[in-house]
């Protein structure tokens, strides 16, 4: 798996590559509109990662000439404006989603997994781990073959475990993804306390074993 | 009271005052005129006499007007003084006989001594004064009916130059109370002829224009501050984010991390929030669409019902049917997320929470603690309660900001433990 990361700023670009290649991608990194549109000209990547304000151009020039070499690249907008404008623009535009700074990087590797498994599959696939099956498209898991039934949020949160399986996930990072940019964080962490002491009562009771590690209070684990 | 309102009751005022000295005056001058051709008319009566006398006449032969009184009587030498003028009042004897009460009336009377054939002849003549009083009460009268029209017409040609004149003054006046300091419009005065208005309407523009810049400039600037902020942060986050993947990581390193990131949250919670407010300030969420409010809130209700459930929260929704709301759907959104938000947040374990919408009126309620912010300063920026440091205490400033800016009437109510947020449009 291929990413392409277009990002101006040196240390984030390098924390990004950093984090996906020890989640097994093949990182690159164009810091100017020149370099990204040489790159994405040579190569094909699975998924690009797009800065909207770049030295040299806009990230939605770039996003338009890289639709137009008809690749099949999932495409990433990510952005420290966070307005609705940019975010309308760009999907408009044909990426396929967007992401607004500060982001959490385990937020940004499960939606580059997310969008990489629907373009590979168009949605209708199963994802397996152990004795889980996972159907995003029916939100239907099955453990050791028997149905779980969850909640949404619960269902959110297995998804996001399973796809950051093995990384520590912080609680502000489950947080935003489970409510998204909630305004403050008052009764967040009791809230996930209770989603995940549920959700792994409910994993325990069909049998599966208990993958849920907490670390040290500060976020949690998914082992498998 | 308005400027030609006192001006007027001042002008009145001074009128009236003048009015009542220059009436006194002038009766005075006109009573001392009258009563010196009185006088000198009595004195022609004396000389007629004296030439009656000399004749031979006795005074009582001598034709006299229907106004005029003689009496004589002789006295001795020695009473002789010079002539006297007396005003003295008393009814004329020709209308006593008359039989019936009259009112004694003014007369001038000269008191005079003629010396005829060695005897002395004390002549006292009296003329009535009624008609001259009469002419002096009806040059009165003229005079303060003509100072009255005057005035009145003096007063009403003041108000109306001074309505020109001020025309242009007002017309500022109102441009300035419908001045708003985040529109895009600056200060446009029509030009005034008069030279103090004309200045005034310069230094106002200057000022006004400044301010609006300077609003400008401060807006622009959270807008950017916020912004430039969001890639540092980013960096710190994903920075104790790779941190954190390190294999054999100690509890200690793990819990400075864990403060590290809480904090990165919060910085960051509170530059989106300041973000957002910058961008709703500057109109930037400008659609316009017809707001299905129960379909809103019970879609919102619903993201939020795991926390209500968890928190084992009540929640009673009372909502009218077919309500709808003109604005933007993006701060629809904020806004009844951000208020039931508030309701979850600030409750305790077991509250409730009521929403009911009726037209024209939205009202947000729930259980809770008694505040510890004036509440008069709920919906400022940053203040919240000491005990919940947690949040960014930017929530209801950015739903106060939204109903400013959509044109709603927002306020707070806490009574019998229930705290009420109202809309009302």
């Amino acid at each position: 798996m291929k990413i392409l990361i277009v990002e101006d700023n040196k240390e984030l670009s390098q924390s990004i590559s950093a984090y996906l290649q020890s989640e097994g991608f093949l990182c690159e990194v164009a810091m100017d509109f020149d370099t990204a549109d040489e790159k994405t000209d040579l190569y094909s990547y699975d998924c690009i990662l797009i800065d909207i304000s770049l030295p040299g151009g806009s990230g939605l020039e770039l996003l338009k000439k890289i639709k137009k070499k008809r690749t099949t690249s999932g495409i990433i907008i990510i952005s420290a404006k966070g307005s609705v404008d940019d975010r309308v623009q760009g999907l408009e535009l044909g990426s396929d989603d967007y992401l607004p700074k500060p982001f959490h990087l385990s937020e940004l590797s499960a939606r580059i997994k997310a969008l990489i498994r629907r373009k590979n599959f168009d949605g209708n696939n199963e994802i397996r781990l152990e004795e889980l099956n996972i159907d995003p498209a029916a939100q239907m898991v099955k453990v050791n073959g028997k149905e779980m039934i969850l909640t949404k949020k619960e269902f959110d949160l297995l998804v996001y475990f399973v796809m950051n399986k093995n990384r520590v996930l912080t609680k502000n990072s489950i947080a935003e993804h489970l409510w998204g940019d909630v305004m403050d964080q008052a009764d967040e962490f009791d809230f996930i306390y209770t989603h995940i002491k549920n959700l792994r009562k409910k994993i325990l009771e069909l049998g599966g074993k208990d993958r849920l590690e907490t670390v040290y209070g500060m976020g949690y684990k998914f082992c498998a | 009271m308005k400027l030609l309102q006192r001006a007027t009751v001042y002008y009145a005022g001074v009128f009236l005052a003048l009015m009542v000295v220059f009436t006194g005056l002038f009766y005075t001058i006109i009573q001392f005129f009258f009563l010196r051709s009185l006088d000198k008319s009595l004195l022609k009566e004396k000389e007629k006499i004296s030439y009656s006398l000399s004749s031979n006449l006795l005074p009582e032969q001598v034709m006299f007007d229907a106004d005029e009184e003689v009496e004589y009587s002789i006295v001795p030498l020695s009473t002789v003084v010079p002539d006297q003028y007396h005003t003295i009042y008393y009814a004329d004897e020709w209308k006593q006989n008359g039989g019936h009460e009259v009112e004694s009336e003014p007369h001038r009377e000269l008191v005079t001594f003629l010396i005829q054939n060695d005897k002395v002849y004390r002549i006292t003549i009296r003329k009535s004064m009624i008609e001259s009083e009469d002419l002096l009460y009806s040059i009165l009268m003229i005079e303060i009916v003509t100072l009255l029209v005057l005035m009145g017409s003096f007063l009403l040609v003041n108000v109306w130059i001074s309505k020109k004149l001020w025309n242009s003054f007002y017309d500022s006046l109102n441009k300035l109370k419908t001045f708003q300091l985040s529109g895009a419009n600056s200060l446009d005065f029509e030009s005034s002829s008069i030279f103090e208005f004309e200045e005034l309407n310069k230094v106002l523009k200057s000022m006004s224009d400044r301010v609006q810049k300077d609003y400008a400039l401060q807006k622009q600037f959270t807008e950017n501050a916020s912004h430039e902020l969001q890639t540092p942060l980013m960096i710190i986050r994903s920075r104790v984010e790779l941190l954190l993947q390190e294999p054999d990581l100690k509890e200690v390193q793990v819990k400075l991390l864990e403060s590290i990131d809480n904090a990165c949250q919060k910085l960051s919670h509170i530059n989106r929030a300041l973000l957002l407010l910058a961008k709703i300030e500057n109109n930037q969420f400008i659609k316009s669409e017809s707001i299905l409010l129960s379909e809103l809130i019970e879609g919102i209700a619903k993201n939020l019902s795991d926390r209500i459930q968890l928190k084992s929260l009540t929640l009673h929704m009372n909502l009218m049917e077919n309500v709808t709301l003109n604005m933007d759907p993006t701060l629809a959104d904020i806004l009844v997320s951000n208020l039931l938000q508030n309701c979850i947040r600030h409750n305790y374990n077991g509250g409730t929470i009521s929403i009911e919408l009726k037209e024209r009126y939205l009202n947000f309620s729930n259980s809770g603690e008694a505040p510890e912010i004036d509440p008069n300063q709920v919906f400022h920026r940053f203040k919240k309660s000491q005990k919940r440091e947690e949040g960014t205490g930017l929530g209801l400033a950015i739903v106060k900001q939204i109903c400013d800016n959509s044109g709603l009437t927002i306020k707070y109510d806490y009574q019998d433990t229930i705290h009420s947020i109202i809309i009302t449009w």
